[in-house]
């Protein structure tokens, strides 16, 4: 498809120049003034026209070669055809002596070198395909019979020469032949698509010279200056032509090399490897990373060589990798690139590294002539991602382990349940833990029992945990692998797994141990408890079976005063009285003791206790008791703890009674109740000013049926103060007095919570 | 018309003269019937229609064979019963007794004092009051 441009000036110009003026002025100034020169040299001619058939042909293949090579345009084939044709009859017209048959062939190569080379302006479809066509071979065999005629029969040839003049014929053929050439000239002048420069100016010169000088043949003689002349200026525009292709050649060779150069250096210096391989999967290039990281000495170990069977023969797993399968050769089978990276290269040395590589076609037009490969080592990579997963791996075991242990503990920490359930419970969840899980069998020994995982069985690998309790071995705790393990370089067991079966040994052990002390404390709170009751079952039959005969005498007593008063004479009735106050004393007794054996049953309650609020009742009650008392209660108020409000009732009114009783006697009686409160710690005091208590009997206060006074002094049973004081202990807290014999005595109780 | 007896519930034997003593002292003509233990108060109550009603039961709660909370739960389950008087007369001041009794529908509860004059008042005390001053339950009633 031509595309028409400009006019090519430098074309045209070169064209005009030296096609045109220099040989029609140099011919004009050579008959001018040379008319009658001759010289008749066959030799010479011979010479001349050989070397312009010779580069005629050259010629023709050199355009031939450019078009093979795809420079270019397709209708240069007619060109070389062109030259061709006048190149083969040329070269009979040379070896000729002047005549007939020595006109004619000139005449010929003129006619059809012009005719062909006119047929340039056919369209680009019309255009015989490069090479050895129908039309190459039909023009060679042409011209050659056309010479051989010639040639051998002279006297056949139409007649060219006429007294000394070329005949109309021979004009005629050298003037259409020359306008052919001009014609073809003109193609070269309008700039077109694939076409050079250069070649543009040197085919419209050369071919408007031979135009020209078939047209000019008329003004010619056989061997005078003109017709030396068109020798010449043909043999130059040859020779031209020829130059001009040996250096586009050298050009070409140089570009060439530059190329191969820029592709070397690329090669060189990419870090990835590369190599290119044909169809057959024969090495065809390699750059010198790929010979580096496959182990070789330099490009020439690979060159030719099958790279499949040299560095891809075997699977990473050990197994051969047929050249069928092979995901490289995939890129020229298929016509698809492949990327892999999941398996190995083998090195020179036999040894073999994991390799990412991508495979693509190499296509020529478009056919696919081989695979082009790049692969780097991907050892580190591989070894980063291998020490990932390993550690993956171990966390996962790790996390098996913890779950294990979290299983164990949530099943002993479950509140009811049995050891039996416990135990169970952890040997299942064993096998889970261990890295071979599905051959993992555990069993635990323990108490004379034994707890085994589903389908237990002795394997030929186990681990064993001995059992303590307080020291004692008491059982053993074992994991068996039913088959040698898969992993023999780790030893069948991992340590951490040998921790693991040791702790829960040690946490079974401790679990006993605990469940023991739990037995034993629940035995003694039991014991405690039974004890308890019986001691309450004792408290209720002496408050019920020991008043009842109480009762009795001082009933029967009084029945006998009531009904028999007046028969009992003199002291009798004395008696009778004394049996009544001792039973009355007696029955005391037995309150006071049943007072302090509530005092240390039933359940302590909780509560804030205004103990101010509490001991102003108290006082109330006691002073209607005896009204005719000067006495002052002085009570700190908003005194609060945190205690048993009943309990604490009793105590304070054992106190209060106590700071009554023992300042009765005096003109004037003051009662002091408070508190101080110390790091939380409430410390309560009730101070009387009564006959106080001498200090080194301060111990024996609070001890049952101590008294530090005679009955006939102060009434009382001893067992008050007893009763406080277990009070104050079953509170957490601590009780004390201070006295002065006839000044007064000081109870302080401290209380363990509380705020004032 | 006889008025109707007090039912005393008593095991032991002073206790239950001196109790007699007490309440027919001053021309209090009550009959008083004494069960010796928790079933025979029992029977008397339910076993024998021809039984008199008592007008007041006195109860003991430390009793044989049937103790007295449970004489005083089986008096207020029964319809013929349950709104009979019922005062708990014992030698117990244990917190308890005491609850567990008035939650089981005692109309009263009395501990027994050691001193006799206090226990003949008491005693009288109370049949002056349950018997002659109380207005119970009108007859037929349950």
């Amino acid at each position: 498809m031509g595309t028409f441009g400009r006019i090519r000036n430098p074309a045209l110009a070169s064209m005009i120049l030296l096609g045109g003026v220099v040989p029609i002025v140099s011919g004009y100034l050579l008959s001018e003034f040379l008319p009658d020169w001759r010289w008749v040299s066959h030799e010479f001619h011979h010479l001349a026209e050989s070397i312009g058939a010779f580069s005629a042909a050259i010629i023709g293949s050199l355009i031939l070669a450019m078009r093979q090579v795809g420079k270019g345009l397709p209708s240069y084939v007619w060109l070389a055809y062109a030259f061709f044709g006048m190149g083969v009859l040329d070269a009979f017209h040379s070896v000729l002596d002047a005549g007939q048959a020595f006109v004619w062939l000139h005449s010929t190569a003129t006619i059809v070198g012009g005719a062909l080379a006119a047929l340039i302006w056919l369209p680009k479809g019309l255009v015989p395909r490069v090479g050895t066509g129908a039309v190459f071979y039909l023009v060679l065999s042409a011209t050659t019979a056309l010479g051989l005629v010639a040639f051998l029969f002279p006297e056949t040839v139409p007649t060219m020469v006429a007294g000394g003049h070329f005949t109309a014929a021979a004009r005629a053929l050298n003037v259409l032949g020359g306008l052919g050439f001009i014609t073809a000239a003109a193609f070269f002048l309008v700039s077109r698509e694939g076409m050079g420069a250069a070649e543009s100016t040197i085919f419209a010169t050369q071919a408007f010279l031979f135009g020209i000088a078939g047209i000019l043949f008329d003004f010619s003689e056989l061997w005078d200056g003109a017709w030396w002349l068109w020798h010449v200026l043909r043999i130059t525009a040859y020779l031209a032509v020829v130059i001009y292709f040996f250096t586009l050649f050298l050009q070409g060779q140089k570009e060439l090399q530059a190329k191969e150069e820029r592709n070397r250096l690329l090669l060189s210096s990419t870090a990835e490897a590369i190599y290119g391989v044909d169809l057959e999967g024969r090495c065809m290039f390699s750059n010198p990373a790929c010979v580096r990281i496959l182990g070789y000495g330099s490009e020439q170990d690979l060159a030719g060589r099958n790279m499949h069977d040299l560095i891809h023969h075997t699977r990473p797993d050990g197994t051969p990798y047929p050249n069928q399968e092979c995901r490289i050769y995939q890129a020229f089978r298929e016509g698809t690139g492949a990327h892999v990276e999941d398996e190995v290269f083998w090195r020179a040395d036999g040894s073999a590294f994991p390799v990412e590589y991508w495979s693509y076609p190499i296509h020529r037009n478009d056919d696919i002539v081989g695979a082009v490969i790049t692969f780097i080592d991907i050892t580190e990579r591989k070894a980063a991602e291998d020490a990932l997963q390993q550690k993956t791996r171990e966390l996962g075991e790790r996390v098996k382990e913890l779950e294990c242990l979290y299983t164990m503990s949530q099943a002993m920490a479950r509140d009811g349940a049995g050891i039996d359930e416990v135990f169970q419970e952890m040997v299942d969840a064993i096998p889970a833990s261990w890295q071979h899980s599905d051959i993992a069998r555990a069993r635990l020994s323990v108490g004379g029992k034994e707890y085994r995982s589903a389908n237990f069985e002795e394997g030929p690998w186990k681990q064993t945990s001995d059992i303590r309790v307080t020291g004692a071995v008491v059982g053993t705790l074992e994991v068996h692998y039913l088959e040698e393990s898969p992993e023999r370089s780790e030893g069948p067991f991992l340590e951490e797994e040998r921790s693991l079966l040791d702790e829960m040994a040690l946490r079974i052990g401790q679990f006993l141990e605990a469940r023991r002390a739990d037995e034993e404390l629940r035995r003694y709170t039991a014991q405690l408890e039974a004890a308890n009751k019986e001691l309450e079952t004792f408290a209720y039959s002496v408050s019920h079976d020991l008043r009842a005969p109480l009762r009795a005498i001082d009933g029967f007593s009084q029945a006998l005063v009531e009904d028999y008063g007046d028969k009992l004479e003199g002291e009798a009735k004395l008696y009778l009285d004394r049996l009544r106050s001792g039973s009355q004393t007696m029955a005391e007794l037995i309150d006071g003791l049943l007072k302090l054996s509530r005092s240390t049953r039933g359940e302590l309650r909780q509560e804030d206790v205004n103990l101010s609020d509490m001991a102003s009742e108290i006082a109330e009650q006691l002073r209607k008791e005896d009204a005719e008392r000067n006495a002052a209660f002085r009570i700190t108020p908003e005194v609060i703890v945190t205690a048993d409000p009943r309990l604490l009732r009793a105590a304070l009114e054992n106190l209060l009674g106590n700071a009554w009783k023992f300042t009765r006697d005096n003109p004037e009686t003051v009662i002091e109740f408070g508190a101080r409160n110390v790091d939380g710690r409430v410390t309560c005091y009730l101070r009387d000013n009564g006959v106080g208590f001498d200090m080194a009997y301060a111990d024996k206060l609070f001890a049952p049926f101590q008294r530090l006074h005679r009955q006939d002094e102060f009434e009382g049973t001893g067992i008050g103060l007893s009763t406080v004081e277990r009070i104050v202990h079953r509170h957490g807290g601590r009780i004390w007095a201070e006295g002065v014999v006839g000044k007064g005595a000081t109870f302080f109780i401290e209380l363990q919570t509380g705020r004032t | 018309m006889k008025p109707n007896p007090i039912l005393l519930v008593e095991d032991n034997p002073d206790d239950e003269m001196l109790i007699r003593r007490s309440l027919t002292g001053n021309g209090f003509g009550h009959n008083i019937i004494t069960a010796h233990d928790g079933q025979e108060a029992l029977d008397y109550l339910f076993d024998d229609p021809e039984n008199a009603k008592p007008a007041l039961v006195l109860l003991d709660l430390r009793l044989p064979r049937v103790d007295g909370h449970e004489v005083l739960r089986r008096i207020r389950a029964d319809k013929r019963t349950e709104l009979l008087p019922v005062v708990i007369l014992t030698s117990s001041d244990e917190e308890e007794d005491i609850l567990k009794s008035y939650r089981g529908g005692a109309n009263s509860y009395v501990r027994k004092p050691i001193k006799f004059e206090e226990f003949g008042k008491a005693v009288h005390a109370l049949g002056l009051y349950w018997v002659l001053t109380n207005l119970g339950p009108p007859r037929g009633g349950g």
